[in-house]
């Protein structure tokens, strides 16, 4: 063992070969505290001022720099045979030298971080932010540090697994972009092109996985988070220890095990060469081939040549890398026929839908509970719980709905399709997501079995799972906006009440009823906003509308109630290929339109198909407080209305 | 004592070191020879500790090389294009040596540095090639270990120093048990100071013995006989290399002086006589029996 002297004094000599990178590192820090002390100067706010002390992605992106640079300086002389043998040759531990180039790299930051952060805290004090900026410089100090370390050990990675410096900081490039750039954006590119059923939601057990194996994009995605979301979730700094860790130890051992002749060659580790090369080349292929496949107009014959063409180019690009010998492009064709096979067995996989992912519906033994929403239905969710899937007999209902649906689901576009969200809960944990798009005749005939439950109903429309008192205003939106002022009964009475309506309410009178107005429900507040809930009140609910007339509330008002003097009428002309505005104000006209006429804010209402949100219209009424203006909509065609007019 | 025990060592396809068996006792000055590419240079940085073998082990007084500080702070590698700190002066270099070599002496270094002539605060990268050679043998010697690696050292001293440095060295040889390994192709100056030699061959070890023992053990005789004796001279001796012009014979023979003489007396030549050989006469002989013929080189 090198005795504990000689290990301080090997690490003083250590810090006297990397100089140059430490200098830098302090001069970006000292640039980085001396800006963050102007942009204070034109802080008006406190806020503002804990902002530039809280950590940012700019400063992080600088930071990844730094440390890239930083393991760079340190672990060069690998690519060096002089070096080596000298290296080598010393009576010092291999772990030694490793340890005593990490260990000043990682604490000389740690200092300049430390000094800088500290200064930034003295600078907002001088603006009396104080103690609300410790939080954030202490954020920023440990982010920055994290970003730091995970960079550091990753680009020393690369520097031990290669033997020149180009290919070092590609190594370094792949290391930290393979799996949440490369990985994780090929199976939704490939999926999202060959796929009828998938759906962007897809994000399953092992996308989330990818985006943790690059620990400097968790790095990054954590500092972003903390920014954002002012606070850490211990898992995050669980995954990021982890990787710390582990990436210490890798750097450790294979830096023992890094063969000293491999100086001045691509990689330190030839058994290693034809892994890396197959793990590039495949995913490369892919990208290439769907890119082909894109420009050529999504024909299967350009596809499968950008696949092959892409493998060609890109493994002649490693073996020449490798080699350093442009003319061994044509090495190793035993392994670019490998990526070859794969690359199109993957292809085939996608484009031909190999292992069913579209036509797949799982048994309903495996099927713990399954949430189904159509996307003309608006499902609305703060008071109450986000359902979790119908079970039951509604369960096995809306399987074998869907495996209807599955024979029938194709991606060709049609504007009478209704798309259909599916989440299969497994028994086993796993949730399993599909997209099936449907003629809406058929979609009627599924859905008119299934929103007649309460069960698929109360899966949608969180109001039925929500407590009452956690709803702090209620009022209503219609012709004449009321407050609704209700005791905790009242409440209470008024729901129960409008739910035991909404329950009968069907799919088909849902699509062609236009409700009168909103029920709108404050639950409380957010950053200043107020953040609530909408339901809508439909003229079939008499119930619920009596019950409001009885309280004092007249909601039932339509437009066809107002005293309307004129009302004004502008849609775009195709013909004349501009707009066209008509005001009506003879009686008989206005009583023959009014009939149709509804409030504009119901044009929203998505599952609603009667309106036409192009026409604008609108209606000058006389109330007791003057003339007023309404704007509405329509459930007349242009034609319709043209014939009206004239 | 340095013991290299059935080294094999392999880049690729190609075969550096094959399976070679080495004893350098103490106190030797041990003289590695070879043709190009036998592989000097990649056993110096095995028992150098730079480079791991494939099969066997290198021991130094008892210890295994490979990542050893003990066995390491034993021997001072100088290879053949040494490495010195960026913008270092030999007195950065001799500070940092102090930290990994305990027994460095100080005071030693400085005084040959002022005796050949070496600036201790002048930039290692403004020296010339022979003056970055002495000083990294210097900094060897008065590194205070034991067995000192050179490959390729003597190259690029010019002839007054390459003598400083041999008597540098018979001087620490005589006054502790200092061992030096010099890897040349320089066979003149090796047979100088060399008094044990290892030739090596194509990655394996032709042979390894005293030098004076391989002088005794290998005669270049000159002979002349009346009749036709070639035949029974190739059955008689173990020949390594035979030359006839016109009766003039001249052999290179395996064997004692007295031993030959001995036998060629019963034949009764006209004239017989022994010659010494020089270390690269021997060399040539050696390596011809294998096949590496200088001659077959020269067009």
């Amino acid at each position: 063992m090198t005795l504990k002297s000689s290990y301080s004094n090997l690490n003083k000599e250590n810090r006297k070969r990397v100089l140059g990178i430490n200098l830098v590192i302090v001069l970006a820090l000292f640039v980085k505290v001396v800006v963050v002390i102007m942009a204070m100067k034109d802080c008006e706010t406190n806020n503002e001022i804990v902002k530039l002390v809280a950590p940012n992605m700019p400063v992080a992106g600088v930071i990844v720099a730094l440390a890239a640079g930083s393991a760079a300086a340190s672990f060069c002389y690998l690519y060096s045979r002089k070096q080596m043998d000298f290296y080598g040759s010393l009576p010092v531990k291999r772990t030694e030298l490793f340890r005593s180039a990490v260990q000043n790299s990682i604490l000389t930051f740690l200092a300049a971080l430390v000094v800088e952060e500290a200064v930034e805290l003295c600078a907002a004090a001088g603006y009396k932010v104080f103690a609300s900026s410790i939080a954030a410089a202490t954020s920023s100090a440990f982010w920055y540090f994290m970003v730091f370390v995970t960079t550091y050990l990753t680009m020393t990675l690369a520097m031990i697994m290669t033997g020149n410096i180009i290919v070092g900081m590609l190594g370094f490039g792949v290391f930290a972009s393979y799996f949440p750039l490369v990985l994780y954006m090929l199976y939704p590119l490939y999926a999202g092109t060959f796929f009828t059923t998938y759906t962007e939601n897809a994000t399953g057990i092992c996308s989330a996985v990818m985006k943790h194996l690059s620990p400097v994009y968790v790095a990054l995605a954590d500092t972003w988070y903390a920014r954002v979301e002012r606070k850490v979730e211990l898992m995050q700094l669980l995954i990021l220890a982890v990787w710390i860790i582990a990436l210490y130890i890798l750097c450790k051992v294979l830096y023992n095990r890094r063969p000293a002749e491999s100086a001045g060659r691509a990689m330190a580790f030839p058994k290693a060469n034809t892994v890396i090369k197959l793990l590039l080349t495949i995913p490369a292929s892919l990208y290439v081939g769907i890119m082909f496949y894109e420009l050529g107009g999504n024909a299967g014959f350009w596809l499968v040549f950008g696949v092959i063409f892409g493998a060609l180019i890109v493994h002649a690009v490693i073996e020449c890398i490798y080699e350093f010998d442009i003319r061994a492009i044509f090495h190793h064709k035993q392994h670019l026929a490998v990526a070859l096979f794969a690359s199109l067995f993957i292809t085939l996989i996608f484009s031909k839908d190999l292992f069913g992912y579209d036509r797949y519906v799982p048994k309903v033994s495996a099927v713990e509970s399954v949430d189904v929403r159509p996307s003309d239905i608006s499902g609305i969710g703060i008071c109450g719980k986000t359902g979790e899937g119908l079970t039951g007999k509604e369960k096995n209902l809306a399987l074998k709905l869907i495996s209807e649906v599955v024979k029938d689901n194709d991606k060709k576009e049609a504007s009478d399709k209704i798309y259909i969200d599916v989440k299969y809960c497994m028994k086993n944990g796993s949730n399993k997501l599909r997209a099936y798009s449907i003629q809406s005749k058929k979609a009627k005939e599924i859905f008119d079995k299934l929103y007649a439950t309460r069960a698929f109903k109360s899966n949608i429309y969180n109001i039925y799972t929500g407590d009452y008192n956690d709803i702090i205003e209620v009022s209503y939106s219609g012709v004449e906006p009321e407050y609704l002022n209700f005791t905790k009964e009242e409440k209470k009475e008024f729901f129960d009440r409008y739910l035991s309506e909404f329950d009968q309410l069907t799919y088909t009178e849902r699509v062609k009823e236009i409700p009168i107005g909103t029920i709108d429900l404050t639950i409380g507040e957010e950053n200043g906003d107020t953040v609530g809930d909408m339901y809508y009140l439909y003229p079939s609910f008499k119930k619920t509308i009596a019950y409001l007339k009885e309280k004092g509330y007249a909601v039932d008002k339509r437009i066809k109630d107002l005293d309307i003097t004129s009302i004004e009428v502008s849609f775009f002309d195709e013909e004349k290929e501009e707009d066209d505005t008509y005001t009506i104000s003879d009686k008989k006209s206005i009583n023959r339109m009014k009939n149709r006429l509804y409030l504009y804010s119901m044009t929203s209402v998505s599952e609603t198909t009667a309106l036409n949100s192009y026409i604008n219209i609108q209606v000058n009424y006389k109330s007791k407080n003057g003339v007023k203006s309404i704007d509405c909509a329509t459930s007349y065609t242009e034609e319709e209305i043209k014939k009206l007019i004239d | 004592m340095i013991e290299i025990k059935g080294v094999s060592k392999s880049f690729d396809e190609i075969v550096a070191v094959n399976n070679v068996d080495l004893t350098v006792e103490k106190g030797q000055v041990f003289g590695l020879l070879g043709t190009n590419g036998a592989g000097k240079s990649t056993l110096l940085r095995v028992m150098a500790g730079v480079l791991k073998p494939d099969k066997g082990e290198i021991l130094i007084d008892g210890e295994p090389v490979w990542d050893c500080v003990e066995a390491k702070q034993k021997f001072f590698y100088v290879s053949d294009d040494q490495y010195f700190f960026a913008n270092a002066t030999p007195a950065d270099m001799e500070i940092f040596y102090m930290t990994i070599y305990p027994g460095f002496d100080e005071k030693r270094f400085r005084k040959f540095m002022v005796k050949f002539g070496l600036q201790m605060d002048r930039k290692i990268k403004t020296f010339s090639k022979g003056m970055k050679k002495q000083l990294s043998i210097l900094l060897g010697i008065c590194s205070g270990a034991d067995y000192l690696f050179c490959d390729e050292t003597f190259d690029g001293l010019d002839p007054v120093m390459r003598q400083g440095i041999k008597s540098l060295l018979a001087n620490e040889i005589d006054e502790r048990a200092f061992t030096p390994i010099i890897a040349s192709h320089n066979l003149r100056e090796l047979e100088d100071i060399c008094d044990h030699v290892g030739l090596l061959h194509k990655g394996g070890i032709l042979l390894s013995k005293d030098l004076e023992a391989m002088k005794c053990d290998i005669q270049k005789v000159q002979c002349a006989f009346s009749d036709e004796e070639s035949t029974t001279l190739r059955e008689m001796f173990d020949v390594l290399q035979f030359e006839k012009r016109g009766k003039l014979i001249t052999m290179t023979v395996r064997g004692s002086e007295e031993e030959i003489m001995e036998k060629l007396t019963t034949l009764n030549p006209l004239f017989c006589e022994c010659l010494p050989l020089s270390l690269e006469e021997i060399f040539i002989s050696e390596t011809e029996v294998v096949g590496y013929d200088i001659k077959k080189l020269i067009l």
